[in-house]
């Protein structure tokens, strides 16, 4: 993508479709005069100090006005960019915005390229990298702790807590070089196993915020549950009760669900992707044999496995077990017993007194909020502190895992007894990933990347 | 050219380390070439310490020699005391060096000036430089010459505006008993040249025989001394011992006492001086808490009666450095010849020069050594070596000729200087090169010498003894990749000295890269040096120890050819000549004046630019990428 930066760029800021307003945005040195080429209010908008709104028509070029808009002032470099910026506020709808775009682009503005806003505000120093790749996270939020976390990233406590651990990096590099360039001085000051116990807490640190990643990923792409039993234990049941929606098509008859579905669910904050499985029967009918087969890819990725089970027959509650063999060690299983108006009560409290089990029905609503609450359970008793997630961002969690790769050769090298030219060559290459993180060390590749996620008008 | 009494196409103001490696090169090269200096007799002085080499200073010997420069073949002729430093540590941070006899190696140096061919010593001084419009034309001269040339090379050390000081006396010189040079400053500066002040020091000079020296620690020289110069085939040189001894609480104590009439501490130097190569009174500031201090009592030479004091440089009134001196054990009787001063000098900070060493306000105008802001005589050496060679290029219309990061300290030295603010005299360390593990003494001339050929300065025998020795490494190295071994053998090789044995047959190779097999482990089994690929290791020193490095550290070299082949990417992404920085509105405003001053070439270079920040950078990339 080529920045031009000398040139004032508009888009429309707000989603496609219809709503109550729509934003349209203007940034770049002639932002104001553009505006003011369009508007009319009281006053012109270039007398006008920044963080002002004001009142005023768009016009056509011949004059006739298009729609009574609000147009917000910033001014550089108190603005999102850095630039002077214009915010115009108009009604809903696509006709009316667009048409807002093209009098601005006529009037002198290019249409943005997707990210653009961004870069600037990036090229201007109002955000720095781990920032702007923040904004790209927030804007995909599809949970509120997902939000929090770019917000808390977006506020620079990442990229904070990357540049504290680089500069314990380049200060052991400092401690090493010492004993390299100046051995024949006497001034080495490196006591014995100090480097190696301050490599051990970097390792511990960089371990910590790659294993953050990995429940960020929860939190970014939603904790993947999938419904599986037996054919008309009530998956489908259960899935409609929980979206409280008629999604999938229930019917008495087993083997009805042929496709997987899938919804998203909020339960507490955390994103929940619950999956509506085939059933698990060996079938001649081709078409439920291909659903079979991807119901087992889904189980297999699948955080946590809602083990259907029909309480009010016993033979099923009776060979559980069978298929949980293939369950992987970090995969949660929680036994869901449907069906439980249909039995009397005492069987219904033997049944849940078995761990990690639960009695609903998904005809009633019964026990359905108990069965939320251990979703959450699970989550919370992985100890997914969601609120304290660091990264987010896989790009991120690859150059921390880089980096962490070089501090693990380090101590191996050290306790093999590498000298400590070897050591300090791992130590930089450890420090420089961290710098990928927060953009001291920039390349094309991560440039990209980065702004390419960006849409039109951000 | 009317009025010119004597034509040249390269003159060399100054006999120090870069004027000899600036002169020798030019005038080898085909070039007509002077080399002016107040005093023929000071060519060549080792002016402060009788040493060269040390830690990285090894290195760019080492370089200077495989490009074809001189300082590597004088040193092993004078050398008295060889040392290979750091052998401790891995072979990266290996440094030659050696102490000298002083007069002998000024002699040695005068006399390869004198002999070479081509080159004619002038002893008078630089009045006036003469321009053509922006390119230099010739100089005047104190002795009332005018000599044309194409290009001139400014060595001209210590001695600009020089100032001496002990304690509260200062005078006017460049070196103890030499006068200073005044006036050449204030011409660049009318130029429109920038200048600076620095700062540097010497330690006192004792009688050798007033010293007790069963009293100090003797530090041997090797047993098997290697030469700097490849050119070099074995030290001929008798080696004697240099002694170490140590300061006490007393010293300090009494250093102390003079603090208020040091001209440092009362302000009376405004140059900044050396954090690495500091004075005892900076050392004692520095590391308040340390008992005591190392010294090195050098001998200048065979018969010489003077003795060096390296690591007690310092500026302190001269009655506070007898009694100082008398502390330490030792020198309780020590006669102090002289005393140690400093001095203080005008240099040109170093951005104002490309990466030729050709200044950018005048072109046909170099800058080499201390001029530009570094201490040392390998420093100055190699950059006297690049602009000589250069001016030289530019008489023939060829060139330019430059090293890269990735190459050669050389480069690094020269591409750190453009770069970085120079903010006190620039020592070369091994941690400024971030491709240390394969710039190594060892391999020099593979990495330099091919150049060094081309450009006229390497006979063609040299290169071919290196492309011999290239091919035995090349033809042992695929042998120990191919060769296995018994376990059986392996016990024999070992002979009680491994901690774990193979257990099944195991590739030589992969034997010799755990850390405690060596490559003479490996030699010592008849089966394999009876193999002429082996056995003409036996013999070759070179060879052996490149073979050995080279297989032991491969994972590590192989990452480090990764880190150069990315370093490179951003090296070719030119930046146009005449590019207006200040026209990118968006760059910061110091990146943005920093940009404009030193006019990067490259995407890379400005990536080095102290004060461009990353944001700036990303700004370029985006710029000039597409």
């Amino acid at each position: 993508m080529k920045l031009r930066l000398n040139d004032t760029i508009a888009a429309i800021a707000t989603p496609p479709g219809e709503g109550a307003i729509a934003v349209i945005r203007i940034s770049g040195a002639a932002s104001i005069a553009i505006a003011d080429r369009v508007f009319r209010g009281r006053t012109p908008l270039a007398e006008a100090p920044g963080f002002t709104v004001h009142y005023g028509t768009v016009n056509e070029s011949n004059g006739a006005p298009v729609d009574q808009v609000l147009a917000t002032v910033f001014r550089s470099p108190h603005s999102y960019t850095g630039e002077d910026q214009i915010e115009i506020s108009c009604h809903g709808g696509m006709f009316v915005a667009q048409r807002v775009l093209d009098i601005v682009v006529g009037a002198g503005a290019r249409q943005a390229e997707a990210g653009e806003f961004t870069r600037r505000a990036f090229v201007n120093g109002k955000i720095d990298l781990a920032q702007a790749e923040a904004i790209a996270d927030m804007i995909r939020a599809k949970s509120e702790k997902m939000r929090v976390a770019s917000f808390e990233q977006l506020q620079g406590r990442l990229g904070e807590r990357v540049r504290m651990l680089r500069k314990e990096l380049m200060d052991l590099c400092g401690l090493l070089e010492v004993d390299l360039d100046f051995s024949e001085e006497d001034l080495t000051v490196i006591a014995p196993g100090e480097i190696e116990r301050r490599l051990q807490a970097i390792d511990r640190a960089l371990e910590e915020m790659i294993s953050s990643f990995e429940l960020g990923k929860l939190a970014r792409e939603g904790v993947e549950v999938v419904l599986v039993g037996k054919p008309n234990a009530g998956k489908s049941s259960i899935f409609n009760a929980l979206l409280k929606e008629e999604r999938a098509i229930v019917t008495p008859l087993p083997g009805t669900t042929r496709d997987s579905l899938e919804e998203n669910l909020s339960i507490g904050g955390v994103l929940f992707r619950v999956h509506d499985t085939a059933g698990l029967r060996e079938s001649e009918d081709i078409a439920e044999t291909e659903g079979v087969r991807r119901s087992q890819a889904i189980m297999q990725r699948a955080d946590i496995l809602l083990d259907v089970i029909d309480a009010a027959t016993p033979l099923d509650r009776e060979d559980v077990a069978g298929w949980r063999r293939g369950i992987g060690p970090s995969q949660y299983c929680l036994a869901v017993y449907n069906k439980v108006d249909l039995i009397d009560r005492s069987a219904v409290a033997k049944l849940i007194q078995e761990p990690e089990s639960v009695a609903v029905s998904a005809r009633t609503g019964e026990g359905l909020n108990e069965l939320r609450d251990c979703l959450l359970q699970m989550v919370k008793g992985r100890r997914v502190e969601i609120v304290s997630i660091t990264v987010t961002n896989s790009r991120h969690a690859q150059s921390l895992a880089r980096a962490r790769e070089r501090v693990t050769t380090a101590l191996f090298s050290l306790r093999g007894g590498a000298t400590n030219e070897f050591i300090a060559f791992d130590v930089r290459d450890a420090s420089n990933h961290l710098a990928e993180i927060t953009g001291e060390i920039t390349s094309e590749e991560i440039l990209d990347e980065i702004f390419a996620k960006f849409c039109i008008g951000k | 050219m009317a009025g010119m009494d004597r034509r040249f196409d390269v003159i060399v103001v100054g006999g120090g380390h870069a004027g000899i490696e600036a002169s020798l090169a030019s005038a080898r090269m085909g070039c007509k070439t002077a080399l002016l200096t107040m005093d023929p007799n000071a060519i060549g002085r080792m002016s402060c310490n009788p040493a060269i080499g040390g830690t990285a200073k090894g290195h760019l010997v080492r370089e200077i020699d495989a490009l074809g420069g001189e300082m590597g073949k004088i040193a092993d002729a004078t050398g008295i005391h060889f040392r290979m430093l750091n052998k401790s540590k891995g072979p990266a941070v290996w440094s030659p060096r050696c102490q000298n006899d002083r007069d002998w190696y000024g002699q040695e140096a005068a006399r390869r000036v004198m002999e070479q061919d081509g080159l004619t010593v002038l002893r008078d001084t630089l009045t006036d430089l003469l321009l053509q419009g922006k390119s230099i034309s010739g100089i005047r001269t104190l002795g009332g010459e005018t000599l044309s040339c194409k290009s001139l090379i400014l060595c001209s050390g210590t001695f600009l505006n020089a100032v001496m000081h002990t304690g509260e006396s200062s005078s006017v010189g460049g070196r103890f008993g030499e006068p200073a040079s005044t006036g050449l400053t204030e011409m660049l500066t009318n130029l429109g040249f920038v200048t600076g002040r620095l700062k540097t020091g010497t330690p006192p000079r004792l009688r050798k025989d007033s010293i007790d020296w069963g009293r100090t620690e003797e530090q041997k020289p090797d047993e098997d001394p290697q030469p700097f110069s490849f050119q070099t085939r074995k030290i001929q040189n008798r080696q004697i011992s240099m002694y170490l001894t140590y300061t006490n609480g007393e010293t300090h104590a009494i250093l102390r006492t003079g603090f208020d009439r040091s001209p440092m501490f009362s302000g009376r130097i405004k140059g900044v001086g050396p954090r690495y190569c500091p004075s005892i009174e900076d050392k004692l500031n520095r590391f308040a808490d340390r008992e005591r201090h190392q010294i090195f009592l050098e001998p200048e030479g065979y018969d010489s009666d003077i003795v060096y004091v390296n690591g007690f440089s310092t500026s302190l009134p001269e009655d506070v450095q007898r009694k100082a001196i008398r502390t330490i054990t030792g020198l309780e009787m020590a006669e102090m010849l002289r005393a140690g001063y400093a001095v203080e000098y005008d240099f040109f900070p170093p951005h104002q020069v490309e990466h030729t060493l050709e200044t950018k306000l005048v072109s046909g105008l170099f800058f080499a050594g201390q001029i530009n802001g570094t201490s040392g005589y390998e420093e100055a050496a190699g950059q006297g070596l690049i602009a000589g060679i250069n001016a030289a290029l530019e008489v023939k219309r060829d060139g330019p000729f430059t090293l890269q990061r990735s190459e050669s300290y050389i480069g690094v030295m020269i591409d750190d200087l453009i770069n970085k603010s120079t903010e006190e005299p620039y020592r070369m360390f091994t941690s400024r090169a971030e491709y240390r593990l394969l710039l190594r003494q060892d391999n020099a001339d593979s990495r330099l010498m091919r150049k060094g050929h081309s450009l006229g300065l390497i006979p063609q025998d040299v290169l071919e003894n290196l492309e011999r020795k290239e091919e035995r490494v090349a033809e042992a190295r695929r042998f120990l990749e191919n060769e296995r071994v018994t376990p059986a053998e392996a016990v024999l090789m070992a002979d009680g000295r491994w901690a774990n044995l193979p257990r099944e047959n195991e590739l030589l190779a992969q034997l010799l890269r755990r850390p405690e097999v060596s490559l003479s482990d490996i030699l010592s089994l008849p089966r394999l040096f009876s193999d002429e690929r082996m056995r003409i290791l036996l013999t070759d020193r070179e060879a052996r120890e490149r073979v050995e490095i080279e297989t032991k550290y491969e994972g590590y070299l192989k990452r480090q050819h990764e880190q150069i082949q990315q370093f490179e990417k951003n090296e070719q992404v030119a930046i146009p000549q005449g590019f207006d920085f200040a026209g990118v509105r968006s760059l910061s405003n110091e990146g943005k004046e920093k940009l404009q001053r030193i006019k990067p070439r490259s995407l890379g270079q400005a990536s080095r630019i102290a004060g461009v920040t990353p944001a700036d950078l990303s700004i370029l990339m985006v710029l000039l990428l597409r």
